[in-house]
């Protein structure tokens, strides 16, 4: 899975002023790697991410992922790509807060004609990670760190190819923290997919040997 | 599987529901009960009307006529029976039949033993004795005039006229009874050779203990009975306590060759309003031209104005409730922009999530326009229990001291329309849908970053 960013720029337009950030960013990710994006807040890690992820697009410049230039697809075509080879997980975990955990979970799956297999499978890692006997509440019931634990399996629900995360341990303490870490580098090396991290945390960012930073 | 998600959306947003729904209820309530009670009061105008066989009921009201034994009701004025005739050859008109309805006294006031009357009532009988009494009998006096009084060493005296109509018995369709319009006749209908023979109401018949073949006192006539008739208690143009023939009625009367009451059947493509005109042109300009339409101006006493006004009220009142409609989609679509930034996140198509959201109002207008629907039709029902409608007096006129009322109450009931359930169903599936599809398209076209990030 081929990453490749060509001269970014995204221009964010405020009532008052004009932003420029990721002036001129030009970025190729390591293929099967656990990447981190590291910077400061308001640097634009997230704004990377979602032009990754083909959830937003640059003001300029080319995304390529695969050799197909994000920019170019259509609303459809982007929808597809998010949904087969995108996993996110968002900063804020952003569960939809009336549906329980399983059914957050399944939401990528929801349509799948395959969809009780998926299930089943994350059911399995779901053990795995500790919290299967959470799977029937909902994401106000359950700690930051079970929330980013149920973010990570509806991020892997389709086996995505590109697992963005956003501050993936912000809200946690240092044992959720370093226990969500494993998981990312599991699934990693399990699913053999790119895991591309964004982090202000150092901490987190040495552990890696793919970084970038953003200044 | 969206269905189920559907209906979960909907019940964990049970504010955001509600207020749809509510919002979605009224207006469905408001459309059907309005509906529901016009043309239930419509229906309810039209059966006097149309029971009598005719479209428009034709007469003349004026100055109240003096006291007789055998006279016109109250204000109504006598019609020349030519006039039938000249009805009879409007174009517009199918067919046209005249009655005479009179109030026949039995007992004058000058007849031994002389009655007492209480208060104003022996002034009224001094005044007709010396003719000084013009008309005021015929209107509505007090309660007691004309009516049974207490006759001296305790005997009564029966004062109150029995309402009669003249009918011609060879007519078919047309007038409160016809050869073949007899509502529940025991005994027989009239021949052409009967002169002093009636119908009598089954009512009055039962009052007064009579029977059929029995005779009785009719403005100091003796009549056979020859039948009776139940017309139940729905209100009649002519309802009579004894139907007689209607030469009998005119001899009777002593006034030439008149009816006070003409039925017309118009053609079927006929212009009522046209062919009103012309009958007045035929009969009188002052002549009271009813036909069912004109109903809703006299029973309910609202003009063309106020009916406008009512209209116009109803149309800001459904298309405020439209535009609520619209709000509150809009409302709960714009709240759920986080929402529908995550699915787009996460691989749902927007032609899915559109989809959702379809079903989502389709659900809402379907509950919100059913249980409208039933609020609306429980309201025209209440309604109906509340305001009491009545044919107006000229058509039935009953003197006030009548032993039994006039059937003269318009019973509107309200019935249940499938064919406005179902249009109003649909419509509310349909604003609520077209409002949600507005609302939603905004959102989709945001990207999901940009979607996700309206409410964070």
């Amino acid at each position: 899975m081929s990453i490749r960013l060509d001269n970014i720029l995204k221009v964010y337009q405020t009532s008052h002023k004009k932003i420029e950030i990721l002036k001129g960013l030009s970025l190729q990710i390591p293929d099967k790697s656990v990447f981190v994006i590291f910077g400061p807040s308001g640097i634009g890690k997230t704004t990377l991410l979602n032009l990754i992820g083909g959830m937003d697009k640059p003001s300029s410049g080319k995304v390529i992922v695969d050799d197909a230039d994000l920019s170019a697809l259509r609303s459809d075509e982007l929808a597809k790509f998010r949904k087969e080879k995108i996993g996110f997980i968002f900063q804020e975990f952003n569960l939809l807060p009336n549906l329980k955990a399983i059914d957050n979970i399944a939401l990528p799956a929801l349509l799948d004609k395959d969809m009780d297999e998926k299930i089943k499978r994350i059911k399995e890692f779901a053990s795995e990670i500790g919290i299967k006997e959470r799977l029937d509440h909902l994401p106000q019931e359950l700690s930051s760190g079970e929330r980013q634990r149920v973010a990570i399996m509806r991020a892997i629900i389709n086996s995505p190819s590109i697992i963005l995360a956003d501050e993936p341990t912000a809200d946690l303490d240092d044992a959720n923290a370093k226990k969500i870490i494993a998981i990312l580098k599991e699934l990693n090396q399990k699913l053999g997919c790119v895991v591309i991290i964004a982090t202000n945390d150092e901490k987190i960012a040495s552990i890696f040997p793919n970084r970038y930073n953003l200044i | 599987m969206l269905i189920k998600f559907a209906i979960k959306n909907l019940f964990s947003r049970k504010r955001r529901s509600l207020i749809s729904l509510t919002g979605i209820s009224l207006s469905a309530a408001l459309f059907v009960s309005t509906i529901f009670i016009l043309k239930s009061a419509q229906s309810a105008f039209e059966k006097p009307i149309k029971n009598a066989g005719a479209d428009i009921i034709v007469q003349l009201q004026g100055e109240p006529c003096g006291w007789s034994i055998v006279k016109l009701p109250r204000d109504i004025n006598p019609i020349p029976i030519e006039a039938i005739d000249k009805i009879r050859s409007i174009d517009d008109v199918s067919s046209a039949e005249g009655a005479l309805i009179v109030w026949a006294f039995s007992n004058p006031p000058n007849s031994q033993p002389a009655p007492i009357m209480h208060n104003n009532s022996q002034r009224i009988l001094e005044d007709i004795k010396n003719g000084s009494l013009q008309g005021e009998p015929c209107n509505y006096g007090p309660p007691g005039s004309f009516c049974g009084t207490e006759g001296a060493g305790g005997m009564t005296n029966d004062f109150s006229p029995t309402v009669a109509v003249g009918i011609n018995p060879q007519a078919n369709e047309l007038g409160p009874i016809s050869a073949n319009n007899i509502p529940n006749l025991t005994g027989r209908y009239f021949s052409k050779d009967d002169s002093y023979a009636a119908i009598l109401d089954k009512d009055f018949a039962r009052a007064k203990n009579l029977k059929v073949e029995d005779s009785f006192n009719l403005g100091q006539r003796v009549f056979k009975v020859i039948g009776t008739v139940d017309a139940g208690r729905d209100a009649k143009i002519a309802g009579a306590q004894a139907f007689i023939p209607l030469n009998t009625a005119i001899d009777m009367t002593g006034r030439g060759n008149i009816v006070d009451i003409i039925f017309v059947k118009l053609k079927p493509a006929a212009n009522p309003d046209s062919a009103k005109e012309k009958i007045k042109k035929a009969t009188s300009e002052n002549a009271t031209i009813t036909s069912s339409n004109d109903f809703l101006n006299a029973i309910s006493g609202l003009t063309n104005l106020t009916q406008g006004l009512m209209l116009a009220i109803l149309f800001i009142a459904i298309l405020f409730s439209i535009l609520f409609i619209i709000k509150t989609s809009f409302g709960s679509i714009l709240e759920r922009s986080n929402e529908i930034g995550i699915l787009k996140s996460i691989g749902w198509q927007d032609r899915q999530i559109n989809k959702l959201i379809f079903i989502e109002n389709l659900i809402l207008g379907a509950i919100g326009g059913i249980a409208g629907s039933i609020a609306g039709y429980a309201a025209s029902l209440i309604y109906k229990t509340n305001i009491p409608s009545m044919l107006p007096y000229y058509l039935n006129p009953y003197p006030p001291c009548s032993q039994h009322l006039a059937k003269n109450a318009l019973e509107i009931s309200i019935k249940f329309s499938t064919n406005i359930f179902i249009i109003v169903v649909l419509a509310s599936i349909s604003i609520q849908a077209l409002s949600g599809f507005l609302a939603s398209r905004k959102i989709l076209s945001l990207t999901p970053a940009d979607a996700t990030r309206q409410t964070q």
